[in-house]
C-alpha cells in the first residue's frame, strides 16, 4: 500500500478484502424543496454511509436508498483507494469504482447504517 | 453571467469589497461559520493575500454570485495551517502541482431560494468550478485540494468532476468534513 502524488492509496484487491471495515457515520439526505410537494406523493428515504478500515487509512462511502424496506446501495462507492493489479498497474476510474462496489456489497452495512440513522435522528 | 479572475492587486477595489460582502453573506450569515470578521459585513482572512487568486462570478446586474479562492500549496494555505488533522498524519501537500480551493460558493440571493446544497449544485457552481480549474491549470496545477463537508464529494461526482477524498472524514460538531482532491481533467465525465 502506498500513497501517490494524486492522493490515492494504491492497493491490491486482496489487500482491501483483508481489511476489517468499521462504520464511521451515516446520514439522511435533506429534502430539497422543489415546489412540487403533493399530498400523498411518495417519499423517498435516501442518504449516505461512511466506513473506514480499522487499521489502515482506507475510507469508503456510498449512497443508499430504502425501497420496500430494503437498504440498497445507489451509485459507485467513493474512496481514497485506487486498486492495482498484480503488476502494479492501476485500474482505470470506472473499473476501480466497479470493483470497489463489489467490495462494499460484501460488507453487512445495512443494519449498522440503519441503527446509526436511528440514533442520530431520534 | 461572467467569471472574473485575478489577484487582489489586479481586481478593482469595488469588486473585492463585493466579494468580501458576498462571502460574509454566504459563510457567516447563511452557513453560520464561526469566522473572525471585523464586524463590517466583510469576510477576509489571513489567506487573502496579494498573491491569492480569485475567481468571481457576477450576474448581469454586476452583483457577485460566486466566489472561489485559489492558493498555491507551496505557501501557507487553509488546509495546511488550520486543518492539517483532516489528513490524519499524512504529509500536508506542498507542491506546485496542487493548489487549494477555498471559500467556494455560488449563491444567487436574488433568486430567493437558497440552501447550502444549492451552492454546490447549480449551473453557476459548476461553471465557477470549471473556471477555477482552468485558472489553476494555467498556473501549473494538476489538481485542487479543498476542505469541504463530505456531501460535496457526491455533488462533484454527479456533476462529472473527478473528485476523491484524500483521507478519512473527520466528524466536526456532528458533521463530517474531509479533504477532497479534484483532478484537473480536461474531459470530466458523469460517473453516475
Amino acid at each position: 500500500m502506498r500513497t501517490t502524488a494524486d492522493g490515492f492509496l494504491r492497493m491490491t484487491l486482496e489487500d482491501v478484502l483483508s481489511l476489517p471495515f468499521i462504520h464511521l457515520t451515516s446520514g439522511v439526505d435533506e429534502h430539497v424543496d422543489d415546489g412540487v410537494d403533493k399530498c400523498g406523493s411518495r417519499t423517498t428515504i435516501s442518504g449516505y454511509t461512511e466506513w473506514v478500515a480499522a487499521n489502515a487509512a482506507v475510507t469508503v462511502g456510498w449512497d443508499w436508498i430504502v425501497e420496500a424496506e430494503q437498504w440498497i446501495r445507489v451509485g459507485p462507492p467513493r474512496s481514497n483507494v485506487l486498486l492495482v493489479d498484480p503488476s502494479d498497474h492501476a485500474y482505470d476510474w470506472a473499473k476501480n469504482e466497479a470493483v470497489l462496489g463489489t467490495v462494499v456489497d460484501a460488507i453487512p452495512w445495512q443494519e449498522q447504517a440503519c441503527a446509526a440513522i436511528g440514533r442520530r435522528y431520534a | 453571467m461572467e467569471f472574473i479572475t485575478g489577484t487582489s492587486g489586479g481586481l478593482s477595489p469595488d469588486l473585492m469589497m463585493g466579494l468580501a460582502r458576498f462571502r460574509h453573506h454566504v459563510f457567516v450569515d447563511m452557513l453560520g461559520w464561526q469566522l473572525q470578521t471585523r464586524g463590517d459585513g466583510l469576510e477576509l482572512d489571513q489567506f487573502d493575500r496579494p498573491d491569492t487568486v480569485y475567481v468571481i462570478a457576477r450576474d448581469e446586474a454586476g452583483d457577485v454570485t460566486g466566489s472561489a479562492r485559489l492558493l498555491p500549496t507551496i505557501k501557507p494555505y487553509l488546509l495546511g495551517e488550520v486543518f492539517p488533522h483532516l489528513l490524519h498524519g499524512q504529509p500536508v501537500p506542498s507542491s506546485p502541482a496542487i493548489w487549494e480551493l477555498s471559500r467556494f460558493a455560488a449563491v444567487d440571493f436574488s433568486a430567493g431560494r437558497t440552501s447550502a446544497v444549492s451552492q454546490f449544485s447549480s449551473p453557476v457552481a459548476v461553471g465557477l468550478l470549471r473556471a477555477a480549474l482552468r485558472v489553476a491549470a494555467e498556473r501549473g496545477a494538476e489538481r485542487l485540494i479543498t476542505v469541504s463537508p463530505l456531501g460535496i464529494e457526491r455533488l462533484l461526482r454527479r456533476a462529472g468532476f473527478r473528485a476523491h477524498r484524500a483521507a478519512r472524514p473527520c466528524i466536526v460538531d456532528g458533521h463530517p468534513l474531509f479533504a477532497a482532491l479534484i483532478e484537473i481533467d480536461e474531459s470530466p465525465r458523469q460517473t453516475h
